[in-house]
Order: structure tokens, then sequence, then C-alpha cells
């Protein structure tokens, strides 16, 4: 995946990307939702810290942990948001960090809705 | 793990994955691949969230597999991979990376040190499934040195250059006349007498050993007997070495690979010597010697695109003999011998050669990129060569990188493998050639060029 404005516009939640990498395993999907519910605010919060301590290192790690996690489970519009924050931050850039940070979180948090829809769904039509 | 029963009955030795070690920062990566490997493969799945804590754990718990993150803190994956390969006892466990963005730089460390394969990020179940079901096919393989081949009446023993050749002889003159005439060669050890020929031959271990006819102690038949029934090395020639009048009985006694008529004229005695066997190996001969050197040189290449281009590329021709390029992108020489040159060529439509080294490298000098390609395959190829042992076979002194470059002739005695990119039409091929070195090229006006500058 890289980063461009198609991908900036992309999907939230991509079950497309999903299914690719859990495909006919449903618990595997249940156990990587709980993963992200669990993970997601604890990355969020190492972005932050990040932020307050004005470390372009931390930032750039956690966003490259965000980006990890959340490609395993679909997060197209996630990914893109921290992959070009984890660049601009390996690039000693974190100006525009922050906004960048809070687009992340709102997209992960609807990210974790989505999906969590969708596994709802598939246990329903099951 | 090797598996003794198939060991006793002579069936290949199976390598059996049961325990796997996942090694990656990111939880989810490790609950999927967890998942995926205890549900199919049945296998104890160990996780480490570093190459700290992976390599802690690898001091109590050694498993058949190591599942490697690259990017981790504390200890990334090229610094675990380093300890692990450079620890005795976990130098030869088989290790997967795991990709997703690097350079071109951390994909040349990785494979200087040694992988079996590689996943690409993020991960696909169908694609890590198919690539698992190969990688654990290709651990199965047992990769140690087969014996020397069978050699039918009337074929010649092989002596490769570099080997290391006992002469055992009372005749100083005859071991001075041995040492200036083959010392180049070959690594001569002496012995004059036939007790030393036996110890030297039992801590030297040398390819070959030439036994005069008059050795003190030992008559060189009952050494000829002794060598045999100690097994000194499976692959061991002999060599008698007597008068013309000797060697009808000599070679009745079926005890010899070769007799020669004893001569101390150089090009007399180099030519008898020469026509024992040829000068190079077939490459066949070289892949039954080294079985695991095609399946290396596929995987090299496979990990080498595969980890450039951060997919999956799998391999859509296996085998073409004889085969004919459209077009050698770049040929690499590896001086196997002295008169030995194994040349892998990479192989493209000329059209896609250009685009593979763009993606691979992200830069328009197509061919500077192919030459870098080249290098981290024949690094790739020459470490399949030193660790099977195929040094030790065939007594090498040493295997080394001579040269990559461009196009150049074709050859039909060839092995190939075709690659693909998913999704892509480019294609490339490898092809493993195996040849006697060429003399030094000579251009029109006949200046010597030096080796690579036609290439």
């Amino acid at each position: 995946m890289t980063t461009n404005a198609h991908d900036a516009a992309a999907d939230d939640f991509c079950a497309n990307d999903l299914l690719a990498v859990t495909a006919d395993d449903a618990g595997m999907r249940e156990g990587l939702r709980d993963i992200l519910v669990e993970e997601a605010p604890r990355l969020l919060t190492r972005m932050d810290a990040g932020l307050a301590a004005a470390s372009a290192v931390l930032v750039a790690d956690a966003a490259h942990a965000v980006k990890s996690l959340v490609a395993t489970v679909g997060g197209r519009r996630a990914f893109a948001l921290a992959d070009a924050l984890e660049r601009r931050a390996r690039q000693g850039d974190t100006s525009d960090a922050r906004q960048g940070a809070d687009a992340l979180a709102a997209s992960i948090g609807k990210l974790t809705a989505d999906l969590t829809a969708f596994i709802e769904r598939e246990r329903r039509t099951c | 793990m090797l598996n003794p029963h198939a060991a006793a009955d002579g069936a290949p030795h199976i390598r059996r994955v049961q325990r796997i070690m996942v090694c990656d920062d990111d939880i989810a990566v490790r609950f999927a691949l967890k998942r995926l490997f205890s549900m199919e493969l049945g296998a104890d799945v160990v996780e480490a969230e570093n190459g700290l804590a992976a390599l802690k754990a690898l001091r109590s718990h050694v498993p058949d597999l190591l599942v490697l993150d690259l990017h981790m803190p504390f200890v990334d994956g090229v610094e675990t991979l380093s300890a692990v390969r450079n620890t005795p006892s976990l130098s030869h466990l088989a290790v997967i990376v795991l990709t997703g963005e690097c350079g071109a730089d951390i994909v040349r460390r990785v494979i200087d040190l040694g992988v079996t394969d590689y996943l690409a990020k993020p991960l696909s179940k169908t694609g890590t499934r198919e690539r698992l079901k190969r990688i654990i096919t290709s651990l199965k393989v047992d990769t140690r040195i087969t014996g020397r081949p069978q050699r039918g009446d009337g074929d010649a023993p092989v002596l490769m250059a570099g080997a290391k050749l006992l002469v055992a002889d009372p005749s100083e003159d005859f071991r001075y006349f041995m040492r200036t005439t083959f010392g180049t060669r070959f690594r001569i050890i002496e012995a004059a007498t036939g007790v030393d020929a036996l110890d030297v031959a039992l801590q030297a271990k040398p390819n070959a050993i030439m036994l005069g006819r008059d050795l003190p102690h030992f008559a060189a038949d009952q050494l000829a007997q002794k060598l045999r029934a100690l097994k000194v090395r499976p692959d061991l020639v002999l060599i008698a070495v007597g008068a013309k009048q000797e060697l009808e009985q000599v070679r009745a006694t079926g005890l010899y690979d070769a007799c020669i008529q004893r001569s101390f004229v150089p090009e007399v005695f180099t030519r008898e010597f020469d026509a024992l066997g040829p000068a190079s190996v077939p490459l066949a001969e070289l892949l039954g010697k080294c079985p695991s050197l095609r399946a290396q040189m596929v995987s090299a290449a496979e990990q080498v695109f595969g980890m450039m281009l951060k997919m999956d590329i799998e391999p859509r021709d296996r085998v073409v003999v004889p085969f004919t390029p459209p077009f050698i992108v770049a040929r690499i020489s590896i001086e196997v011998t002295q008169s030995l040159m194994a040349n892998i060529d990479l192989v493209a439509d000329i059209s896609s050669a250009e685009a593979f080294a763009v993606a691979m490298f992200g830069i328009p000098e197509a061919a500077e990129g192919m030459a870098e390609l080249s290098n981290i395959v024949a690094g790739r190829v020459k470490h399949a060569l030193v660790s099977d042992g195929v040094q030790a076979v065939l007594g090498l002194p040493d295997v080394r990188v001579v040269d990559s470059g461009g196009p150049d002739a074709r050859t039909p005695d060839s092995l190939g493998v075709r690659f693909g990119v998913a999704g892509a039409d480019h294609e490339l091929e490898i092809r493993l050639i195996v040849s006697p070195a060429p003399a030094a090229p000579v251009d029109a006006a006949g200046a010597t060029l030096p080796i690579g500058e036609n290439l």
C-alpha cells in the first residue's frame, strides 16, 4: 500500500482486505477485532505522548505500529493516514502531526465500528 | 528435525515443522500467524514481541522454524538474524522474514545472513498458506551433500582443481616433481612411507591419493586396501603410479580408480593425468553433488525479487533444458575452480527487464539495478556452495564471484526457472550454466581484455 490522494480518501474499512488476511476463518476476524479494540487506544496514547514530548521518533514509531495493526484488519484509510504521519515524522516534521493524529483516531474509531458491524452481520447470516 | 527412521531405510530425511516461533512487535500479526500455523500445521507456536524476547526464548526453546519481522523496536529483525547465525546451536535454524517496507541494503544484509524464505506484509491468508506449503516442502528436502556418484567401468575419476592430493612415494625426486608440476593446481600433501601416508590420509582426508609402488612399511596395495576399508572418505580417488610393465597387474587388483605410468616429463605426465577425467564437471554432476544448489538458486532469486518488490513471486516454469532465452539481462560468473565457471544468467524479455529493474530499485538505470541484483543472487549461490559443503567435496580452495554484467552468449547446457510477478507482465528467468573457464578474451586486435569486459 502506498500513500496517495486515493488512499487518503479510501474507505475506513475494506472488507476485502480483511478477508484476504482471514479468508474463511471467522474466529480470526473476531480475534483481530478484539485486538484492535484493545491495542489501538494504547498506540494512540503512545502517539499523544510523542506529540506532547515533540519527539518525531516516538511519533514515527507509534505511527508505524498503528499502520501494521490496521493493515491486518482492512483499515485502508487509517493505514494511509498513519503512513503519512510516519513518513513526515521520519523526516523530523511533526508540524501537522496533531491534526493527522486526530484524523487517525477518528478513522480507527470508524474502522472499529464498521468491523464490528461486519462481524455481527456475518454472525447473523451464519 | 531429521527423522532417524527415514534415514535408516535410506528414504529421504524428513524435516517436520512442529515448533514455530513468531517474532513480531504487532500483536495482530502474531495472532493471525499463530492461528494459521496452529490450524494448518498443528504446530506449537511460541510468540516473541521483539528480537530481544526471541533471542532470550531461543536459549531454552529452539523451534523448527523462526518467523521474524524485520522492523521491530529494541532488537530488530536483522540484528536478531545476525545473532542467530552467529550462534552455533542456532546457525542452521530455518528463518522466514516478514517484509513490509525495507530498502535494498536491508534486503542484501538479510539475504547475506541467510533466510529460508519471506512473507510479504500485509499478510494474505491464501498467499501465506500457499507459501507455507512451499516452505515446508523445501524444509523437507535434506540438503546434505550426497555421496560420490557410482562410476561405471571405464569412467575416469574426477579430480577438480584445488583438490587435496596426497602424494605417497618414497622418491623425494618424484614428490618434488609433483610439487612443482601440480602445486598450483592441487593442494599437494606428501608422505614418504606407507605409515606416514596412512597417518596423513586419516588426518587430512585428501580427495585423492597417488600411491607409488615401493612404499616402505605398507606396500601400496596393502595401503590401498586399508584406505578403502577405513573409508577415509566416500569419494576418495586412489591413483597408482608405476612403471609401464607393472600397470596391467596393478589394474587387475581392482583397488585403484586409475593407473598412471610414472614419468618425470611434465608434459607427458600431465597429459596422462588429465586423461583420467574431465577438467570440468558437467552441470548434472555439480547438481548431483549439491542437490540443494538449484533450490538455493531459485529461493535466492525469489527472495530478492519478492523482497524488493514487496510481493509474492511465484515460479512459473520449473525446468527448461535446453533453454533458449529471449534476452540475457545479466550474467553472473562464479569461479568454482580454476578451470570451472558457474554462470547464472538473469533472463527477461528486453521490454520487461528494464521494468523489473525500475520496479525493484526505483531507478531508471536498469543496468545498474540489475548489477546490484546480480551481486545479491551471486552471493546467495556462493553461500549455498560453501554451506552445502561442495567446497569440501570438490576440494575447492575458494568460490568467488568473478564478475557480473550484461548479455552474453547462450548455452544449451543449463537449468532455468521462470518467475513472474502476480498481476504483472514482467517475467524474469534465472538459469545455472556450468562451463569450463574461458581463456581470457581477446579483442579483434589481439589484445587481452579483462574478464567481464565482453559481458
